[in-house]
Parts: structure tokens; C-alpha cells; sequence
């Protein structure tokens, strides 16, 4: 199987922290998440652990809205830097 | 009549001339012959008319009069016959009545007529309810989806009137009837506001990410708040996820769809959404246009219908929401995925309580009170069970070059182990009972044994 460049939980704590500090947006983050997840899904499963997993379709979600606001809000992110995921 | 405070007013969907607390008159017309709503579920005209006067009240019209008008024979150009039409001017006058609220839907040139005779603004069911639509929506994408829908609605409601054709008298008589063209401009400029009103929307939702290539779900089952207007819906997200949404004795309180995620007594997280109620004879516009609104409810797990059990027309509005529910292809999710909630038990006799919770054990249903919380520990075990039942996890024994399968278990169901052997991998899954059958046909696989087991110790 090709290789694929597997994010690191390390990676994905310092996007959730990004968007917490403002420097990221979500969008942002959401869609790298997304890329990042598409490209595993064709190239090598194998590679994630599923708790990588589970926090990497998180942070795909970080843009979806509930009326006015964000449903993840920011103590729920840093929930998810924590290991509450 | 129009000495109403303006300085709050917002303007209403088609802009012409309603003002908040105006002074209304609700008239339900009950027809002896012609067709019979598909949604009407044999209700009676008192109850009809009940509703359309909440609905006046829902924009904050100040309800004067309510009545039921029996038409024999509608009349193509007033609706009703010239008594009629008489008598009721009368009653407008005395009561400086400012707007006659129909509850049905009239056509654009019995409404010009009604309103020349009445001197009054006129509006039907569907503008009714399009003004509460395009009052109560809060996010750009509501917004724009009312607008989209008003827009249609008033296209399909164009009419030649004299006015246009003494503007174009004296025009290019060879290009067709003159107030034909004119129609033609107003056709043209509400098509070209469609367009543009599209092109935002399409903005609206590249930017929340809902067209990337593949659109990501939230990771957790969802569960969603369906159900007539006014039924609790809002009351019963608000015990039940701990948070304080609007929930208002007003129908149409909630428009757009909240999420929260919350956590059940036996540790899985969900998302509960409140979603828009339905309503009888939701016009068709508003049904195409807030499919979006009730994506959540499209893409749920499971669905609890809350029906107001202390209603008189209870039967009726299930009867309403199960139609609604089936033209948006959600007829399947009627069975198994769905749990029925008999709310505001509370409001009910001791006597008809005893009976109603008796049928709610043989139907099943659960009975709560959304306000006191009655009944919502066994609603919340009910919604655990449910959710196990939907999403069982199984184990599979996948070779270590089935990455196409094990690709697809990943992208649909929650991966909760993974053990690699060598050789192969064998993989705890959490799939609902579709996505289990359609695995197995696909990959010509079975599941290694019940899995249940690990799931609990690893999950629960
Ligand atoms: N007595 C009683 N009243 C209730 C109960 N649940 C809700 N209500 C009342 O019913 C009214 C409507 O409640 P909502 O929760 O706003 O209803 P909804 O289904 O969200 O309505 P829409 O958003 O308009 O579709 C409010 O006045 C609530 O206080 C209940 O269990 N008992
Ligand atoms: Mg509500």
C-alpha cells in the first residue's frame, strides 16, 4: 500500500489549539481534516488507530453550525486537546 | 389601524403594507364540496380556525375576529358570494379591521378583489405562513431559503391587472398584449432575484463546508426532534440537553435547526436536534425549501415524534406529520427508528391519563411531561435501547489486502477496535442494520462472532 502521511495526535492538538487562538479558522481546519481523511480512506486504513480516528472526524466537523452558532463550542474543543474526545 | 408603533417593525416577506398589530380578521372558509386537503386529516373548522388565528397572533397581528365562513360554491373572482363579501365589509368597517387573514389558499385575482372591496390587505395561508417563516428565520441560510420560497410563491401569484396595461397603452401593440409584457418584466425581474438568491445560497453552503467532496458527519449518532408546531419539541431539547432554546406557546417558535451534543446515562454521546414544526397544509414552497433545514433530520439515527397528547386534534396533526415525514422519503424511518412521544401528559384528566398510558405500553409510546419531566427517564432508556438496537457492533476478520472493505467500515460505521494479526485484521464495528447488510452483500463477509462483548468493555 502507497504511504500516507498520517497526522500525529500531537498534529492535530496543535489545529484544534490554532482555532482555538484565533489563527486557524474552522472552515480551515475542518477541511483539512476532511482532505486528510479522504486521502487515508483511498490510500491505507491501516495507518489509524481508531481514536485518531474518532478525533480526526471531529475535527472534519468543527464548521458545522447549529442555529446561530458552532455545535462544538470551545470548551468542547478543548475537551477533544484533552483526551475527553 | 396604522397608528401602530412602526419603529420595531421589520418588513414583512412581500413588503406591501402589513404592520405588526394591526388589527385582524381570521376567516377559515369551510367549503361543502371541492377538493379536500391531502393534509387535513378530517379535522374540524373550529380547530382550523383556532390555528389560523394562532397563526395571525405568530406575526403578532391582533386577532379582532374569528370565523368560519361556509361556502357552498367558491366564486372564481371574490371567493365568496357578493353577501358575503358585503356582511364582512360591513364588520371591517365597524372594527377598522386592517388585515383579513384567509385560511385557505385564494387565487391572486380574489385576493385584488377582496382587497378592493374590503380596503383592506388580504392574505392567505401560504402568505401567512411565509411571513412567520421570513420573520422567525435567523441564520443566512433560513433567511435565504424563505426568500427563495416568498419569491416563487409570489411568481406563481402574478396577475395582469389594468394598471400595467394603462402603463403600456400606446406601446409596441405588436409584441403581444401589452400587459402581457409587462407581466413578462415582472416575471423576468423575480426570475432574475431567484437566480441571484440561488447563487447566495450555494455561497452560504460552500462556506459551511457542506460541499466538500465527501461531507463529514458529526461522529455520533443523531436524534431528532420532529413534530406538529406547538407539540414541545423545544421544551423537551431543553430538559433533555440541559440548554435554553426558545420554547414559546407560539406556533413557529423555532425555525432554524440547534444542535447539542449530550451524553446519555450509559456514556454514548449523541446530537439532539430541534428542527422546525410541521403544520397542516405546509405550503409546497416552504416543504422544498426547508428540506435543507431538516438536513439533521434526513441524515438522523433515529427520530422521536413528539405529538401533544392534551390536543383535541392530536390524531390529526400525527396524521399531518407522518404525511410530511413520508414526502420527504422518510416514510422507512416510521417504524423502527422512530420513537413516539405523547408529551404535556400533565394537562390531562387522571381519568383519560390512566387510558392514555395504557395505549402508550400496547402502541408503543412513551408518555412524558416535556415540563414537569415525567416519563423522560423511561423516554431516555428508550432512546439507549433504540440506539444499541440501530447500531450493533460486530467483529470482522478482514485480510490484510481487503482495503477496500476496511476502508468502508471506516468512512460508515465507528471503528471501536482494531486487532492486527498477521495476515489479517479483525475489526469491532458499530454499523446501523442497513449499513450491516449492505457491508456484507458487498465484501462477502460475515461477522466473526457477537461483538457485544468488547463493545461494552471498551466503550461503555
Ligand atoms: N403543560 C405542558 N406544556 C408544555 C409541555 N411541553 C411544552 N409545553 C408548552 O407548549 C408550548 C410550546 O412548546 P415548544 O417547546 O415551544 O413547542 P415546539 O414544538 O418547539 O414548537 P415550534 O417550535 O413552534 O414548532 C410552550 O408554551 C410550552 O411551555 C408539557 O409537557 N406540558
Ligand atoms: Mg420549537
Amino acid at each position: 500500500m502507497a504511504e500516507v502521511a498520517v497526522p500525529t495526535r500531537e498534529e492535530i492538538v496543535a489545529l484544534l489549539q490554532a482555532v482555538l487562538d484565533g489563527t486557524t479558522s474552522r472552515t480551515a481546519a475542518a477541511e483539512w481534516a476532511s482532505e486528510v481523511q479522504e486521502e487515508i480512506e483511498e490510500l491505507d486504513h491501516d495507518a489509524v488507530e481508531p481514536k485518531m480516528w474518532h478525533l480526526l472526524r471531529l475535527a472534519a466537523s468543527l464548521d458545522v453550525k447549529s442555529g446561530d452558532a458552532y455545535l462544538h463550542d470551545e470548551a468542547t474543543i478543548r475537551d477533544w486537546i484533552e483526551g475527553r474526545g | 389601524m396604522t397608528g401602530s408603533p412602526h419603529s420595531n417593525d421589520r418588513p414583512m416577506v412581500d413588503g406591501d403594507g402589513m404592520r405588526h398589530h394591526d388589527r385582524a380578521l381570521v376567516l377559515h372558509p369551510s367549503f361543502k364540496t371541492g377538493p379536500r386537503s391531502v393534509y387535513s386529516g378530517g379535522r374540524s373548522p373550529e380547530s382550523r380556525l383556532e390555528e389560523a388565528a394562532g397563526l395571525a397572533r405568530a406575526i403578532d397581528l391582533n386577532v379582532i375576529a374569528a370565523e368560519i365562513i361556509r361556502i357552498n360554491e367558491p366564486k372564481p373572482a371574490t371567493l365568496l358570494g357578493s353577501g358575503g363579501v358585503e356582511r364582512l365589509g360591513a364588520l371591517i368597517a365597524e372594527q377598522e379591521i386592517a388585515v383579513v387573514v384567509i385560511d385557505a389558499a385564494i387565487t391572486p385575482i380574489q385576493q385584488r378583489n377582496l382587497e378592493r372591496a374590503w380596503k383592506t390587505k388580504v392574505i392567505d395561508r401560504t402568505g401567512l405562513i411565509l411571513e412567520i417563516f421570513g420573520e422567525r428565520a435567523r441564520t443566512s441560510e433560513g433567511q435565504l431559503q424563505v426568500e427563495l420560497a416568498a419569491l416563487s410563491y409570489q411568481r406563481s401569484r402574478l396577475v395582469r391587472s389594468w394598471t400595467h396595461l394603462e402603463r403600456q397603452r400606446g406601446g409596441f401593440g405588436f409584441l403581444g398584449g401589452p400587459g402581457e409584457s409587462q407581466l413578462e418584466i415582472d416575471r423576468r425581474l423575480i426570475d432574475e432575484r431567484i437566480i441571484r438568491n440561488k447563487r447566495d445560497l450555494e455561497d452560504v453552503k460552500r462556506t459551511r463546508g457542506l460541499h466538500r467532496k465527501a461531507r463529514r458527519r458529526v461522529p455520533y449518532p443523531v436524534v431528532a426532534l420532529v413534530g406538529y408546531t406547538n407539540a414541545g419539541k423545544s421544551t423537551l431539547f431543553n430538559r433533555l440537553s440541559g440548554s435554553g432554546v426558545l420554547a414559546a406557546d407560539l406556533l413557529f417558535a423555532t425555525l432554524d435547526p440547534t444542535m447539542r451534543r449530550i451524553t446519555l446515562p450509559d456514556g454514548h454521546e449523541i446530537i439532539l436536534s430541534d428542527t422546525v414544526g410541521f403544520i397542516s397544509d405546509l405550503p409546497t414552497e416552504l416543504v422544498a425549501a426547508f428540506r435543507a433545514t431538516l438536513e439533521e433530520v434526513l441524515e438522523a439515527d433515529l427520530l422521536l415524534h413528539v405529538r401533544d397528547a392534551s390536543h383535541p386534534e392530536a390524531e390529526g396533526q400525527k396524521a399531518d406529520v407522518e404525511a410530511v415525514l413520508a414526502s420527504l422519503g422518510l416514510g422507512e424511518m416510521l417504524g423502527e427508528r422512530m420513537i413516539e412521544v405523547l408529551n404535556k401528559i400533565d394537562r390531562i384528566e387522571p381519568e383519560a391519563r390512566e387510558a392514555l398510558l395504557e395505549q402508550a405500553k400496547r402502541h408503543p409510546a412513551v408518555a412524558i411531561s416535556a415540563i414537569s419531566g415525567e416519563g423522560c427517564d423511561q423516554l431516555i432508556a428508550i432512546i439507549e435501547a433504540k440506539l444499541r438496537n440501530t447500531r450493533q457492533p460486530a467483529a470482522y476478520r478482514l485480510a490484510h489486502d481487503q482495503g477496500a472493505a476496511t476502508a468502508w467500515l471506516y468512512e460508515h460505521g465507528e471503528v471501536l477496535e482494531r486487532r492486527d494479526q498477521e495476515g489479517h485484521s479483525e475489526l469491532t464495528v458499530r454499523l446501523s442494520p442497513e449499513d450491516t447488510e449492505r457491508f456484507e452483500r458487498r465484501f462477502g463477509v460475515a461477522a466473526i462472532h457477537d461483538a457485544d462483548e468488547e463493545a461494552k468493555r471498551d466503550h461503555g
